[in-house]
């Protein structure tokens, strides 16, 4: 029974086939990293595995349970959990707020408050804990993001380019604070990313993703010189 | 602290207004027909202010509670209280029914659908002559019965009476958005997307909140009706939703003391001072204008920001 797996995933927007056919097992934990040109499938992947749209044919399965088309904060409960590409945090709340907001639609808010302080220590941001997240840096709120998705105590994490618009800086501590959780709790992680320094040094595999499909998996260093993933990205 | 006793003595004064002005029963009117607008304005803040949906047909749920009412009151004989809650009840029902078809719309669509579903119960209280007897309007709605040793006869008393129900709007405003569900609220309108994906079933929760909002509207209508004495679609149509909306915005969307501020601003200062009709919309045209300008987060933004300035002159 694969932890997670999809198969045949097909899913077209009007004449473009942005899915077809895409399957993908993953059985063991581990940090996976998805690649892929533009226009891959990576996003429309995403989006129909957390529930956002649904695919025109193929299902999606965790824990060998079928979840094909249903709706995320129902996936959110059966524990997977979600960062977005565009860096989605809540400008008004604080930033303990951020983190303690899903506990608080749990109902388990008691226990939680130690631990989102603990988190919001491991990426720097405690001295911001009673700020609003609006005063964050850019960087800074993808990390708040980051951390918030741990307080759902996932078992699939699905980080969307994860890296995109960080700072050097704190891309370490990024790096650094997924690397950690991963060692806390190794769970399924599953990071598009398109920065490959970043990427081929946190995943211990990497699943490339060409024209709707999957293209090739691999140890980073077997994908850095796989010749099919180099025709892939340079066409 | 320094703003619960502020409120307390807030409340307390309206309360007293009765005693301290007793030759000016005006004053008293237009009071009470602030606390009759502040009512469904509160319900309106919960799903505009907090929430982030802007109903352009919530006085067609204050309506649904008040012809509720109406009905139960003058052709089935039930008295006023039983009549209160039924119509609070039927507000919220339809609030939750229709709530349901319009949350399936987001931003400007579901505004759209909910001006439709308010031009349409309109339609249903303008038209449906042998339930809510038309446009000419429904007459003979009793004034409340008497509670105890209470009645609420006089025009003084049914100013403690509107002002009390006003209180308790208030109140549950204030409980809500204090609360994990009030949180909820609150994060549904920052990011909805967002929320869902950290477990929250946003369409019960909107629809939660739609029903609330009905029903506090339909508090408001079932005490408007029974202080008019006649229950007139007029009351409930496009232009006061419109109203409701404006009364929201101008107090402060989104902010506690919001609906009382701008029921007072909005509907009580051009009663009192009976500025012409017409003048009163072109007036309010250009209030709203400089208002989205330079404050727009209302009168509450105003009042929170100059507080602010006060506090940080006064080390």
């Amino acid at each position: 029974m694969s932890a997670f797996a999809v198969r045949g995933l097909v899913k077209r927007y009007g004449g473009v086939s942005a899915l077809c056919g895409c399957s993908l097992e993953i059985d063991a934990p581990g940090i996976y990293g998805l690649i892929g040109p533009n226009g891959a499938g990576k996003t429309t992947l995403f989006d129909v595995v957390t529930g956002i749209t649904e695919p025109d044919a193929g299902s999606v399965t965790i824990d060998g349970r079928e979840v094909t088309g249903v709706v995320p904060h129902r996936l959110a409960r059966l524990g997977l959990a979600r960062t977005f590409q565009e860096c989605r945090v809540f400008p008004e709340f604080t930033c303990l707020d951020n983190l303690m907001f899903a506990p608080r639609v749990a109902g388990n808010a008691r226990g939680a408050h130690a631990e989102a302080m603990r988190l919001l220590d491991l990426v720097n941001l405690a001295h911001f804990a009673d700020e609003s997240a609006a005063t964050l840096s850019f960087g800074q709120r993808r990390l708040l993001e980051l951390v918030g998705v741990f307080m759902l105590r996932p078992r699939i994490l699905m980080l969307d380019e994860p890296a995109a618009g960080v700072n050097p800086a704190l891309l370490e501590v990024l790096s650094a604070f997924i690397g950690r959780m991963y060692e806390e709790r190794p769970c399924l992680f599953l990071v598009v990313e398109h920065n490959m320094e970043f990427i081929m040094s946190l995943a211990r595999e990497i699943v490339v993703m060409h024209e709707g499909r999957v293209l090739e998996r691999g140890s980073p260093e077997a994908i850095q010189s796989s010749p099919r993933v180099m025709e892939a990205y340079l066409g | 602290m320094l703003k619960l006793a502020a409120a307390a003595v807030l409340v307390l004064l309206l309360f007293a207004v009765p005693t301290l002005a007793a030759e000016e029963p005006y004053l008293i009117h237009v009071l009470v027909l602030c606390c009759l607008y502040a009512i469904p304005a509160v319900g309106l803040n919960l799903m505009l202010g907090y929430t982030g949906l802007v109903s352009l047909g919530h006085m067609g749920f204050a309506g649904i509670g008040a012809y509720t009412a109406a009905v139960l009151m003058v052709d089935a004989g039930l008295g006023f209280w039983g009549a209160l809650a039924a119509g609070l009840f039927a507000a919220a029902a339809a609030g939750a029914a229709i709530g349901a078809v319009c949350l399936r719309f987001r931003s400007h669509f579901f505004m759209i659908v909910t001006l439709a579903f308010g031009l349409m119960l309109y339609a249903v209280m303008n038209n449906w002559d042998d339930v809510t007897r038309g446009a000419a309007g429904f007459p003979g709605i009793p004034r409340p019965g008497p509670l105890g040793p209470l009645s609420f006869a006089s025009l003084q008393n049914f100013y403690y009476l509107a002002l009390s129900a006003a209180l308790v709007a208030f109140l549950v405003q204030w409980r809500v958005v204090r609360s994990d569900f009030g949180r909820i609220l609150m994060a549904l309108r920052q990011d909805e997307r967002l929320s869902q994906s950290r477990g929250v079933n946003a369409m019960f929760y909107k629809t939660a909140v739609f029903a609330l909002g009905s029903a506090l509207a339909g508090l408001g209508g079932v005490l408007h009706v029974s202080f008019l004495r006649v229950a007139a679609p007029p009351t409930f149509s496009f232009a006061e939703s419109i109203n409701i909306v404006l009364v929201v915005i101008v107090g402060g969307a989104g902010a506690l003391a919001g609906p009382a501020l701008g029921a007072a601003v909005y509907v009580g200062l051009p009663e009192y001072l009976r500025v012409a009709a017409e003048w009163r919309l072109v007036l309010f045209g250009v209030l709203l204008v400089l208002l989205m300008r330079f404050a727009p987060r209302g009168i509450a933004g105003l009042v929170a920001d100059g507080w602010q300035r006060l506090l940080r002159r006064s080390p």
